[in-house]
């Protein structure tokens, strides 16, 4: 069984169109690509987890770094040339924090995160999975494809594949580039193959539940700000 | 390997018959994916020990030493034609990061010891090398293969990512990049003989001839251009537009 889904996630993640189309005709797809999801999650999560507690291992203590970093700006002359001035005072230890939470949590190695992202990696992944996987069948289906959705669940779930490259952040400091981008053509390849779709037609119904979803998200973002901005508005009137 | 050393040769030497041949292969974008990780790891590896070993060697305070003595060096060109107030902030603010320097290696401890710190960041560096190259690599070839089949290019992804990673073989000449000046020279000289055979390696995999394969692989950066042309434009008619209304 394991071989068989090793088999599945390598042809993937080399683009063997035969492989979709094995995924295609298979009863069991949707099991089989949420087993495969939910795996390639956990797997990348627990390797993940190491390379952090290792990052950790040899990360200077950040409370320390934080206060070097206050004292010798504090040496700087345009400092000095304030230090009398209270409202600068005020302004600058009030800049210098906010700074800190944005910029020092680029130093911090979140263990605690690394953890729960045993858990919340695989969910997220299926989660991505099928809210793309639905709108790309639909969009498929607008533009001809023949596929169901369970055959288009199941050949765009073989696009988790690229992810298995992340299992190299079990060395610390690594980082993976193009999986992303690599995803999406394994996703193009499970639209084509699932529709039979021509490459073109392919094309357009990768992109578009993509472009759909970040249309989406404007338009929320916006409604959510219009909204705010109500309620701040009415309050203080 | 002996695969790979021969296709490594085909492709420095432009031979049609090795860019055929792999376009052909069953498993062309694992041969090609293969051939990126390979050169990848060895640049990385040579560039990685090289970091290692100076950063091992060298005390921590006369690697500041080295960084300040470069700034003087470096700085002391530009210095001359700023004015001095800012001449003098930028000097206080670089003293000032390599002070931070100074007292971080002093005052601040990891649970393990420096030097396994060290070595943890170049291996990550080491390995992190090949999958910088395959993120750039992989979203430019999707880029261009949409190109090629708009100026006809019968090729699949897998074929065009396959053969154009031949591209990545004259940029073993990257991991003599720390030798000063030459490592530089050597890099150019890759630069511009991976661009030629990225452009065969185009042209054979999309069956297209080598002035299509050259207009795909610019199309992107044209592209790019008169998008970053127009957003320009548009924000420029939104600004006057902005400023007239007042």
């Amino acid at each position: 069984m394991l071989r068989e889904y090793f088999g599945l996630g390598l042809g993937a993640l080399f683009l063997k169109e035969e492989v979709f189309e094995k995924m295609r005709q298979d009863s069991g797809r949707v099991t089989k690509g949420l087993i495969l999801i939910l795996f390639v999650g956990v797997i990348v999560a627990l390797v993940a987890l190491i390379g952090n507690v290792l990052e950790w291992a040899t990360t200077p203590d950040l409370n320390n770094l934080q206060n070097i970093i206050l004292n010798e700006l504090k040496q700087m002359s345009w400092y000095r040339q304030n230090a009398n001035n209270p409202e600068f005072l005020r302004g600058f230890e009030q800049g210098y924090t906010q700074w800190w939470q944005f910029f020092g949590g680029t130093f911090k190695v979140d263990v605690l995160g690394a953890v729960t992202n045993v858990i919340v990696n695989p969910l997220a992944l299926a989660l991505r999975w099928l809210l793309y996987g639905v709108v790309a069948s639909i969009v498929a289906r607008m533009l001809g494809g023949k596929g169901t959705l369970s055959q288009t669940l199941g050949c765009t779930a073989l696009a988790v594949a690229p992810e298995i490259l992340n299992v190299v952040t079990v060395v610390p400091y690594a980082q993976v580039g193009g999986v992303a981008i690599w995803g999406s053509i394994c996703a193009y390849l499970g639209i084509k193959v699932a529709n039979e779709l021509s490459p073109w037609r392919a094309f357009w119904a990768t992109l578009l539940p993509a472009i759909a979803v970040v249309f989406v998200a404007i338009l929320v973002g916006c409604c959510v700000s219009v909204a705010i901005g109500a309620v701040l508005s009415g309050g203080a009137r | 390997m002996i695969e790979l050393l021969g296709m490594a040769r085909g492709a420095l030497t432009l031979n049609a018959q090795t860019f055929n041949t792999l376009k052909q292969s069953p498993n062309v974008f694992r041969q090609g994916l293969a051939l990126v990780l390979v050169v990848g790891l060895i640049v990385g590896g040579v560039l990685g020990v090289v970091a290692l070993v100076g950063e091992i060697l060298t005390p921590p305070a006369q690697q500041i030493a080295q960084a300040r003595e470069g700034f003087r060096q470096t700085f002391g060109y530009f210095s001359s034609a700023m004015p001095p107030e800012i001449s003098r902030q930028i000097t206080e603010s670089f003293e000032m990061g390599l002070r931070i320097g100074e007292r971080v290696t002093r005052e601040t401890r990891s649970p393990l010891p420096e030097p396994i710190g060290v070595i943890f960041r170049q291996s990550g560096a080491i390995v992190s090398y090949p999958f910088g190259w395959l993120g750039g690599f992989i979203f430019f070839g999707a880029l261009v293969h949409i190109f090629a089949k708009l100026l006809g290019g019968r090729g699949t992804i897998a074929q065009m990512l396959g053969v154009t990673s031949l591209t990545v073989v004259p940029h073993l000449l990257d991991a003599f990049g720390f030798i000063a000046c030459l490592g530089g020279l050597l890099s150019f000289i890759a630069w511009v003989w991976g661009v030629v055979i990225y452009i065969k390696g185009v042209a054979v995999a999309q069956e297209i001839s080598v002035g299509k394969a050259i207009l795909a692989v610019l199309l992107p950066f044209i592209v790019a251009f008169i998008f970053a042309l127009l957003l320009l434009v548009s924000v420029g008619v939104l600004i006057a537009v902005a400023s007239g209304g007042k």
